[in-house]
């Protein structure tokens, strides 16, 4: 070898090897085995191809470069590592040669180790390659945000700060009936008009840097054609990829299905109210009008009697006519303040004025008051049963409505000795406990069916087995609503052919814990 | 790596010049799939790494056949290059492919564009050695609708049927197949030294 060429390979990165046709190795530089991939095998005498596996198949190739049929051959960018940490790259570059002194040709074969420039090309690949996966990353976030945007119903509006708009999705398209190139570019003002909101909005940006600055917001808005549609705004603030600058944006739903049904409900709840106060007004109307010719029957008829009592004796028939006279009055007048009850129940005028009272005094003085009135009115039968009244206690007090308690025992009471055509006795008992009172009436009487139950406080509900019997299905619904003004409430448990218990609770001071009148609502 | 390597060529050394060296080239779809092939067909080793390859990589693999006459065996020393033509240039992968017997043609199944892929491999590699065989390796079968791979592959060899030897449906996590695919080729390749 030439001075000038050793010199020129001074470099260590650069190594060479000779060989002859047969590929035998005839002179190495000094440190080529370590650019072979079996070190040992490269010595002068071996086949190259042992320590360099690399020229195994391009054998062709090398003959032509010898004999002069081609320039030069070159393989680069050989890896020979094993591990990851230490790696080595190597070119090859083989040309031929004439031997100086033989003038034999000869192969010559330069390795360069280009490790440097390959671990920054494998570096600069690996960095192309993670940017690829993160463009088509990014590429498909924004296509399934894209598409998450488009079938969404609500419509979303994106504006610049300037109120500009830069994206509409469909639901807007559609909701707004403008098409997209219609709105991009214009002011949000076009499709919300309403300048509280927008002022609304931007007094609120000033406080908000970023998030939501309103929610649910309704902004009357105009369609394209003109038509009037209500609209459920919220809007956000969002950074955008210039720092320090944001995008607003709107999301809307059309409400305007949601309000025209409330206002057609309110419509309809008004429309109610009407009506029942119209008939509440005409039950007290006729209630009234009706008392005074039926108070002028009884009047009439108690003086017809008294005529005709002084200028004869009564016979049995005569006096049987002036008591049907006297009782169907007496069963009209109590209907008509039954109605008129439940009527000033229903429109919310039943008044409750809670005052002292003691309950067992005025417990005793209602039973005695019904056994004396049963012996006028007997119901249906011959013998009507006796009420059994149990109070432990000499005296009661309690803070009640008198006329509402009234009400409530008189027809609970009534109810139990009607249903009891037997004639069992009624067993009526008071007991006070945990600041309540517990009003316990028990009959043996026909009972309710358990169908019958569910109804019974229903207004002009009468339970099968009781149709037969005189009455207007309106005591229990009074009973019940005498008894949601004080607070209390009733528990009923019957069956049929054996009898019936009602167990009414109320508190014995509602009137103090209510200061103010109550009334139902 | 290098330490099986040096084994299994101090196997083939003790009758060096006796051994028949062939060269063996793998193309395809780059990234995990063929490295991880690569691994799997010398070492028998399954690599989860995902590097970006650059230059080639070369290893050998040692085969003993049976030729013809009984108990004589030939052996055969694979030299197999990796090619992953991923982020390289056609025509330096034309230089990589100078020389080689037969192909392995890795075809990533779960990819789209794989049919075109594999013919422009076919064909690149028979313009450098219009004598080359080709095994086509169906890589990430066993992630796809068998329907589908039975589709394509029923396409493949139509690409060069007098080349193409045969189609195998491989795994990058079974690693099914590579020994076949070697013997095949191997096979191939003395039957017409």
């Amino acid at each position: 070898m030439k001075p000038l060429l050793q010199k020129l390979l001074a470099p260590p990165r650069i190594e060479y090897l000779t060989l002859n046709q047969d590929l035998i190795i005839l002179d190495t530089s000094f440190g080529v085995w370590r650019f072979a991939d079996v070190p040992s095998e490269v010595r002068a005498g071996l086949d190259v191809r042992a320590g360099f596996p690399e020229l195994t198949g391009v054998e062709d190739i090398l003959r032509a470069v010898l004999q002069g049929r081609r320039a030069n051959f070159e393989l680069k960018g050989i890896a020979r590592f094993s591990e990851p940490s230490s790696p080595l790259y190597i070119d090859l570059y083989v040309t031929g040669h004439l031997e100086e002194e033989t003038l034999e040709p000869q192969m010559i074969i330069f390795f360069e180790d280009v490790t440097e420039m390959m671990v920054l090309k494998q570096s600069l690949v690996q960095r192309a390659n993670e940017a690829s996966l993160l463009l088509s990353a990014l590429a498909s976030s924004k296509d399934y945000i894209d598409k998450i945007i488009h079938s969404m119903a609500d419509a979303l509006i994106v504006t610049a700060l300037s109120g500009h708009i830069k994206t509409v999705n469909r639901a807007t398209q559609e909701l707004f009936g403008y098409r997209e190139e219609e709105l991009i570019g214009q002011p949000v003002s076009r499709l919300v008009a309403d300048r509280t909101f927008l002022r609304r909005l931007s007094q609120r940006r000033g406080f908000l840097s970023e998030g939501e600055l309103l929610k649910d917001v309704e902004v009357v808005c105009h369609r394209k054609t003109g038509e009037k549609i209500t609209v459920a705004f919220s809007c956000a603030a969002i950074q955008t990829e210039i720092k320090g600058l944001q995008d607003l944006v709107y999301i809307g739903r059309d409400i305007s299905a949601r309000k025209h049904a409330e206002s057609e409900i309110r419509k309809a709840l008004e429309k109610e109210k009407e009506l029942n106060e119209l008939k509440s007004r005409f039950i007290s109307m006729t209630s009234h009008e009706f008392r005074n010719p039926l108070t002028s029957i009884l009047t009439a008829a108690a003086l017809l009697k008294e005529q005709y009592a002084s200028h004869q004796t009564l016979d049995d028939d005569t006096r049987m006519y002036f008591q049907m006279i006297q009782t169907s009055v007496k069963q009209m007048t109590d209907l008509l303040e039954d109605v008129l009850v439940i009527g000033k129940a229903e429109a919310g005028k039943l008044e409750f004025h809670p005052e002292p009272l003691d309950l067992a005094e005025f417990c005793r003085h209602l039973v005695l008051e019904m056994e004396m009135g049963k012996k006028l009115i007997p119901y249906g039968t011959a013998c009507a049963p006796a009420i059994t009244f149990v109070c432990q206690e000499e005296s009661l007090h309690a803070n009640m409505d008198e006329k509402l308690l009234r009400q409530i025992l008189t027809n609970l009471l009534s109810n139990a000795v009607k249903y009891s055509p037997q004639g069992n006795p009624v067993r009526f008992e008071i007991r006070c406990e945990n600041g309540e009172a517990n009003f316990e009436i028990e009959d043996r009487g026909i009972g309710i069916p358990p169908d019958d139950q569910k109804r019974l406080f229903e207004t002009f509900y009468r339970a099968k087995n009781a149709r037969k019997l005189p009455g207007t299905g309106l005591g229990l619904a009074i009973v019940k609503k005498a008894v949601e003004l004080h607070g209390g409430r009733i528990a009923v448990s019957s069956e049929a052919g054996v009898g019936t218990t009602v167990i009414v609770t109320i508190p014995l001071d509602r009137g103090r814990q209510t200061k103010s009148e109550d009334v139902i609502s | 790596m290098r330490v099986e390597l040096d084994k299994i060529i101090s196997s083939v050394r003790n009758d060096h010049m006796s051994a028949l060296s062939k060269k063996i080239c793998i193309l395809g779809d780059g990234l995990v799939g063929d490295d991880s092939h690569r691994s799997r067909f010398v070492k028998r080793q399954l690599s989860d790494t995902y590097l970006s390859n650059v230059g080639v990589t070369i290893s050998c693999k040692s085969l003993e056949l049976f030729a013809g006459e009984p108990h004589q065996k030939l052996k055969l020393q694979l030299i197999i290059w990796d090619l992953q033509c991923g982020n390289k240039f056609k025509s330096v992968v034309r230089r990589y492919l100078q020389g080689a017997s037969a192909a392995v043609i890795v075809a990533d199944v779960s990819r789209e564009e794989t049919l075109a892929r594999l013919s422009e491999r076919i064909q690149l590699f028979l313009s450098v050695n219009p004598k080359g065989f080709i095994v086509i390796a169906w890589n990430q079968s066993d992630v796809v609708d068998e329907k589908e791979l039975e589709e394509l592959a029923s396409q493949a060899p139509k690409l060069a049927p007098d080349r193409v030897l045969d189609t195998y449906k491989t795994s990058s996590k079974t690693g099914a197949y590579a020994d076949e695919i070697f013997q095949k080729l191997a096979y191939r390749i003395i039957a017409t030294a």
